[in-house]
């Protein structure tokens, strides 16, 4: 399995590469799969979320195609046709990777990173988060 | 419900970790979800709603509802075992689960995907 893309996360004034998948349970439960044409091995699942928190709170955005050329309105797959989708099923450690790829990893989200930000949610509200020094940082990373 | 009882049930994510028989009308009060954007149908299960409903046509005579949880960590056989979260509802019925709704999880274990194959 070739590395996976990323999901998108909106957080502090930063855009994210979220290593988690929040949408999966969603899909599994409405039995969605997204296969709509060649889906590359670089995204499996065949689609890439874009997220926000905002007031602590997790929200779907958008959903692209594989490679975020195209994209779905979250209106079109959601009961109410809201702009943004309320993730209150999510609850979990999400993480999201930064700095420097310091180890690439054949698969999955495993490469290392320098720092990796963790997210603790409790129903799609942020209850903590914490971020973790995988080491050769030559800089400080401000703690959240 | 000891994990020995459902040996047949090992397919899904609530076995070994039913918690107790809830009713239909107690499950969805406790899933209630709240938000001051109002975004979101206020209903009980929130965006999942009609999942619940589909997974209420599901039940078959005599099966009873139980919640699950299954935390991220658990210790088996004296080894730590790491998984995504997940808690949610099942079917049980002669001790034997039948189907199962996740509704909470889906962050994921950050390094789950170090098990896949390829």
């Amino acid at each position: 399995m070739t590395a996976q893309v990323a999901e998108i996360l909106h957080y502090d004034s930063e855009r994210l590469a979220l290593c988690s998948t929040p949408l999966g349970l969603y899909l599994a439960n409405n039995e969605l799969i997204f296969q709509t044409r060649d889906v590359p091995t670089s995204c499996w699942r065949g689609y890439v979320g874009e997220w926000e928190i905002e007031n602590n709170k997790l929200y779907l955005l958008a959903i692209y195609d594989s490679e975020e050329q195209e994209k779905i309105e979250v209106s079109d797959f959601f009961l109410g046709s809201p702009k943004r989708v309320f993730a209150h099923w999510v609850t979990g450690r999400l993480r999201c990777r930064q700095g420097e790829l310091i180890k690439y990893f054949h698969g999955g989200f495993g490469g290392i990173y320098q720092f990796d930000l963790f997210l603790e949610m409790k129903r799609g509200t942020l209850q903590s988060s914490f971020m973790v020094d995988n080491g050769l940082s030559t800089e400080p990373k401000e703690q959240h | 419900m000891e994990k020995d009882e459902f040996e047949d049930d090992q397919e899904f994510t609530a076995y070994g970790f039913l918690k107790k028989p809830v009713s239909i009308d107690e499950a969805e009060r406790l899933e209630t979800v709240t938000d001051d954007t109002g975004d979101w149908p206020a209903a009980p299960f929130g965006y999942l709603w009609d999942t619940w409903k589909r997974f209420l046509l599901v039940r078959n005579p005599d099966s009873e509802l139980w919640a699950y949880e299954r935390p991220r960590e658990y210790s088996l056989n004296g080894e730590i075992l790491m998984f995504d979260y997940s808690r949610g509802y099942c079917w049980v019925k002669n001790g034997k689960i039948e189907a199962e709704l996740a509704v909470e999880g889906g962050a994921g274990y950050p390094f789950i995907d170090l098990l896949s194959d390829g």
